[in-house]
């Protein structure tokens, strides 16, 4: 069983999609993870790997084949947890014009809350204060289409962030955003995780984005292949890019020169740093 | 010149309240055989302008000439620069929609009723072009394919028309590391080998800085920067005014330059850093003791 600290816990997780006359193929194959309450876990691998089947499990979308996820101690699979489950995880998805529903973005924010029957000075409580921690509230009576995919993405967020889950699960959040949108996303779920104490899982293509999470784990074919900081699984770049995945720009810089015999440290994973080794 | 554009302004539904100016009088050149890229914010016009390159939207104000001629000076050439201008859009793989690849891949040449022979092996070059092999997916369902492979499938269905000039809009949006890097290997090998000129829309600064020659920088509908990815790069402050950043590899060159090593800093790819880091680094671990 998991610990007391743990937000999730999964325990030998299979799952298989069910095809219509035809033996499924494999989509996760005995992962084994837990995370921590307040971590902020980065999960890469490419496409197929298995991130979003597993992201979908976090919050009970999908339920395990065989195999075990728990939530804060509630097993995915007891329907009697479900609604307390959606209600700690929040997910959010890579396109967010999927995910908007209302003509204003205060209405969507309040959609989620207003579900949940709650009275309505708490819901303009929870509202008010989900727009002011994703940075929107000046734009709140705006319509959500007219604004840039990057404010999109945080009235998204701060939709989920009005249900108060303990968890956050983003799948490429920033997939189709432009590069100030993804910065403006990427800070928002490093404010939401340090100074709110939300646990995160984020899954992304981007290395330069997995990096700042606490935590990485590598996915290939329905396994978790690697975990560990950032920097212990980026020093690792012939197994990432045999999976098909990469390092960040500036750590494949450090490791091509250290190919070529400067004494460079083999965990870099910024320009200071590296600058720094190079001049030690 | 291949392509032109000459004062071009574009107004959305002009007229009415909601009225947005996304282009404001553009002037550009597209030589052949060059390789551009455009980049700039989501919403700084650059989708717009692209659009105009083969006349799918049509000028509020201004020219695009292809060729020397204006494409809506008549029917007939705006028919054949919509053939010799293929556009790859963002997310083409939505588009698909045959039930076999080849199907999709010959669609927009089954309107020349070429004899079968012919038609058939322009698809099937169309599809070694980006790496596909022809007998393996053919007869496949698009949809079964992975993310990678059907936006490959959705760009030999524009290769196919055997067009002069590629436009593509964020054609790595969305795959994942290795899926990127195939089609941008792909893109410098259509355009080294096969000569195509190639015009590149990118969120990316890295894979701007990997391929394109020239740069074009957009601004709300106006071009604001141009030259050279070295010139365009080394206007820091700029580029963060319009949203954009320079490739971190180039801090660490930077970095160098103010610790004194006496370095380029007008680099901006993984390769041109490390060869110049050993330039000078590794230079200096051999001087005499």
């Amino acid at each position: 069983m998991g610990g007391a600290g743990d937000m999730i816990s999964v325990q030998d997780l299979f799952f298989t999609y069910e095809k219509a006359g035809e033996e499924g193929a494999k989509a996760l194959n005995g992962i084994n993870l837990t995370i921590d309450r307040g971590e902020y876990t980065a999960v890469i691998g490419h496409n197929g790997s298995g991130k979003s089947t597993l992201a979908k499990h976090f919050n009970a979308l999908l339920t395990p084949t065989a195999g075990e996820v728990l939530v804060d101690g509630m097993s995915t699979r007891e329907r009697k947890y479900l609604y307390e489950i959606r209600q700690r995880v929040g997910m959010v998805f890579q396109n967010p014009d999927n995910q908007i529903v209302a003509t204003t973005v205060e209405e969507d924010v309040a959609f989620g809350p207003e579900n949940l029957g709650l009275p309505p000075r708490e819901i303009r409580e929870r509202v008010a204060e989900a727009l002011e921690l994703v940075r929107m509230a000046d734009m709140r009576r705006h319509a959500p289409h007219l604004l840039s995919g990057g404010q999109k993405q945080r009235v998204a967020i701060a939709g989920v962030i009005a249900m108060r889950p303990r968890c956050l699960v983003l799948d490429e959040p920033t997939a189709m955003l432009d590069p100030r949108g993804r910065e403006e996303v990427l800070q928002t779920v490093l404010r939401l995780n340090e100074e709110e104490g939300i646990t995160v899982i984020y899954i992304t293509h981007f290395m330069e984005e997995a990096r700042r999470a606490r935590s990485l784990v590598v996915m290939d074919r329905g396994r978790i292949v690697l975990k560990g900081p950032p920097r212990q699984v980026f020093a690792r770049g012939d197994l990432l890019r045999s999976l098909g995945l990469e390092v960040p720009p500036v750590t494949e810089l450090a490791q091509r020169l250290k190919g070529r015999g400067l004494p460079v440290a083999p965990d870099i994973l910024d320009a200071e740093e590296l600058v720094t080794s190079l001049c030690s | 010149m291949l392509l032109e554009v000459q004062g071009l302004t574009h107004v959305y539904m002009r007229g009415t309240p909601f009225e947005v100016t996304a282009l404001q009088e553009t002037d550009l050149q597209i030589k052949k055989g060059s390789i551009t890229g455009i980049i700039g914010q989501t919403g700084s016009g650059k989708t717009t302008l692209v659009q105009h390159f083969n006349g799918l939207l049509p000028p509020s104000r201004g020219r695009v000439l292809y060729e020397g001629r204006d494409i809506w000076e008549e029917k007939t050439l705006l028919r054949e620069v919509r053939r010799q201008v293929g556009l790859l859009f963002q997310y083409p793989e939505e588009q698909l929609f045959e039930d076999r690849v080849y199907d999709d891949v010959a669609f927009g040449i089954k309107g020349l009723k070429l004899p079968p022979r012919v038609e058939e092996e322009r698809v099937k070059r169309a599809l070694n072009r980006v790496n596909l092999d022809y007998r393996a997916v053919k007869d496949r369902s698009p949809f079964s394919l992975s993310g990678g492979e059907k936006r490959r499938v959705a760009m030999a269905g524009v290769l196919v028309m055997d067009p002069k000039l590629l436009v593509l809009d964020e054609p790595t949006a969305g795959l994942d590391p290795r899926g990127r890097r195939e089609i941008l290997e792909e893109i410098r090998e259509l355009h080294r080998e096969g000569g195509l000129t190639v015009v590149l829309v990118s969120h990316s600064m890295e894979d701007i800085a990997w391929l394109a020659k020239d740069l074009l920088v957009l601004q709300d509908g106006r071009i604001i920067l141009r030259g050279t990815p070295g010139e365009v790069f080394a206007r820091e402050e700029l580029l963060r005014e319009a949203g954009l950043a320079v490739p971190e590899v180039n801090r660490v060159l930077k970095g160098l330059k103010e610790a004194g090593f006496d370095l380029d800093t007008g680099i901006y790819t993984v390769e041109g850093a490390e060869a110049e880091i050993l330039r000078v680094v590794g230079g200096k671990r051999r001087e005499p003791h």
